[in-house]
C-alpha cells in the first residue's frame, strides 16, 4: 500500500502576465481515488496538471498531503509524482530497455534487465525492447511512456490525454494498468478527450471552464449521460 | 551522497550513449574547426615566431566558437521530447543534471581540442602537442563548459538560443579567453613560468567559481 492516504490542493492560481489560466482552483484526492479533469481546448488542463506535479510554480495556492503543509515545487513531491505528458520524455536514440533502465536508476532502483523487459512485455513492447525509440509508432511510443512513467511505483499518476495514440489493446492495457494502481493505493489524476474511456476507472469528473474548476460530479452508479448532464448543464436542451 | 554520484553518473553515460548514436554535437564542432583551421591556414602568412606567439589564440578561437556550437545542441535530446521535465521529476538534487551536462561538454571539448590539435600542428608545421599547453586548454575548457552549460540550458527554451548564447556567453568568458590566450603564447614561446603563472592561476579560479555558481543556480535557472 502507499503511504500518502489524502491529498488535497487550495486555492490554486496561475497567471502567464495579465492572462489568468488558474483562478482559486482547489481539490482533494484520497488513496486509490481517480479523478478525472474536462474542459476545452486552452481551458488550462495542461498547466493545473503541469503545477501539481511540481514542475510550474504556481502564484498562490497550498497543498495539504495528510493535512501536513507541502511545498509542490519539493523534490520530495516530484519524485512521488508520476506524469504522463503530451511529449513522451523518452530519448530517442536509446533503446526502449536503455530508456527504462536509465529512468530505474534515476530513481534509485536497480532493476534487472529481466524484470524491465517484462514491464516491456507487459506494455506489448517485447519485441521492441531492444529497437531505438525513433524506430517506434506513436502508438508504441505512448505505451512506453506509460511504463516509464509507473516504474518507480508513483504515489500520484498524472496523466495528460493518455490514451492519445493507443489503439484498442493499447487501451485496455492502460485502463488495466490504472486498475492495478488504483488497487495499491495511488491517487491518479488525468485529462482525456475521451472521457467515457476513463468511466471505469475513474471516481469523478470536474470540468475546468474559464480558469475556473467547478464541483466534483461523482462517476458511481451514473451512466455517461447522467455524468455530461450534470458536467455541461448548460448544453442540455430544456422544453 | 553515493546516490547523487550515482545519478551524475547515470546522466553522464545517457549523455555520452546519447551523443555517441546521433554524433549531433561533435560532427557540428569538428567540422567547423577544421574548416576554421584551414581558412586561418590560408589567411594568414606567419614567421615562425609569430607563429609559436599566435597559435594558442588561433586555437582558442577555433575551440571555442565550435564548442558554442556543441553548446547550442546539448540540449537538443532534452527539447525533443520535453524530457529535461523527467529528469526534473526523477532526480533529488537538480544540480547533478547540470554538473551532468557540464561534464558531458566538457568530454566533447576535450575530444575536439584531441582532434584539432594534431590537424593544427600538421597544417602550421608546427608542434601543438606539448604538455603545458594541452593542461591550459584543459582548464579554459572546463571554464567554457561551465559557464556555456548554464547559459545554454537557460537559452534552450528560447526562439532564438543560436543568436542567444554567444551573445551571452561571450562577454562573460573574456577573463577565460585573455587568460589562456595569454599563459599559451608565454607557453610556446618558452617564457619562464612566472609570467604567465597569474593567468593559470586565474582560469583555475574562474573554473571553480563558474562551478560552484552555477551548482547553486541551477534550481532556480530550472524552476523559475
Amino acid at each position: 500500500m502507499k503511504s500518502l492516504t489524502k491529498i488535497e490542493l487550495r486555492g490554486l492560481s496561475k497567471s502567464y502576465g495579465h492572462l489568468a489560466v488558474l483562478k482559486d482552483v482547489g481539490f482533494q484526492l484520497e488513496s486509490g481515488q481517480s479523478l478525472c479533469l474536462l474542459g476545452s481546448n486552452g481551458a488550462g488542463k495542461t498547466t493545473l496538471l503541469r503545477v501539481v506535479s511540481g514542475l510550474v510554480s504556481a502564484d498562490h495556492g497550498e497543498l495539504l498531503v495528510d493535512g501536513q503543509a507541502w511545498q509542490l515545487r519539493s523534490p520530495e513531491w516530484r519524485r512521488k509524482c508520476a506524469l504522463v505528458a503530451h511529449k513522451t520524455f523518452l530519448y530517442q536514440n536509446l533503446s526502449g530497455l536503455e530508456n527504462l533502465r536509465f529512468f530505474s536508476r534515476l530513481y534509485g532502483f536497480d532493476f534487472s534487465d529481466k524484470l524491465l523487459r517484462g514491464r516491456l512485455a507487459e506494455a506489448g513492447l517485447a519485441r521492441a525492447a531492444d529497437k531505438q525509440v525513433r524506430t517506434y509508432s506513436r502508438g508504441m511510443q505512448q505505451r512506453l511512456t506509460i511504463a516509464r512513467a509507473i516504474l518507480s511505483d508513483p504515489e500520484i499518476v498524472i496523466l495528460d490525454e493518455p490514451f492519445t495514440g493507443l489503439d484498442k489493446d493499447g487501451s485496455a492495457w492502460l485502463l488495466a494498468v490504472l486498475f492495478d494502481l488504483l488497487g495499491k493505493g495511488a491517487m491518479v489524476l488525468m485529462t482525456s478527450h475521451d472521457p467515457q474511456a476513463a468511466l471505469e476507472v475513474t471516481n469523478g469528473y470536474v470540468r475546468l471552464s474559464k480558469s475556473v474548476l467547478g464541483d466534483v460530479v461523482c462517476s458511481r452508479d451514473r451512466d455517461w449521460a447522467e455524468i455530461e448532464a450534470l458536467l455541461y448543464p448548460e448544453e442540455v436542451p430544456t422544453g | 551522497m553515493k546516490n547523487w554520484f550515482s545519478t551524475l553518473k547515470t546522466l553522464i553515460w545517457k549523455d555520452l550513449l546519447q551523443e555517441w548514436r546521433s554524433k549531433d554535437m561533435l560532427t557540428a564542432m569538428l567540422a567547423f574547426a577544421i574548416l576554421s583551421i584551414f581558412i586561418f591556414n590560408y589567411a594568414m602568412e606567419l614567421d615562425p615566431r609569430q607563429r609559436a606567439e599566435l597559435a594558442p589564440g588561433i586555437l582558442w578561437v577555433v575551440v571555442t566558437f565550435s564548442g558554442t556550437l556543441g553548446l547550442n545542441r546539448s540540449f537538443v535530446a532534452e527539447q525533443e521530447q520535453g524530457s529535461f521535465d523527467a529528469l526534473v521529476m526523477a532526480v533529488p538534487g537538480l544540480g547533478s543534471i547540470w554538473l551532468a551536462k557540464q561534464v558531458s561538454n566538457f568530454l566533447m571539448m576535450l575530444v575536439l581540442i584531441i582532434i584539432v590539435l594534431p590537424v593544427y600542428s600538421l597544417l602550421y608545421n608546427q608542434n601543438l602537442l606539448v604538455p603545458g599547453l594541452i593542461f591550459t586548454l584543459m582548464l579554459g575548457a572546463w571554464s567554457f563548459s561551465a559557464a556555456g552549460t548554464l547559459l545554454a540550458s537557460m537559452t534552450a527554451q528560447t526562439r532564438m538560443r543560436d543568436l542567444l548564447l554567444p551573445v551571452l556567453l561571450f562577454p562573460i568568458l573574456m577573463p577565460v579567453n585573455m587568460a589562456v590566450v595569454k599563459a599559451g603564447a608565454g607557453i610556446m614561446t618558452g617564457a619562464a613560468l612566472a609570467t604567465y603563472q597569474v593567468w593559470l592561476s586565474l582560469l583555475l579560479v574562474y573554473g571553480i567559481i563558474m562551478t560552484t555558481i552555477s551548482l547553486m543556480v541551477f534550481d532556480y535557472v530550472i524552476l523559475e
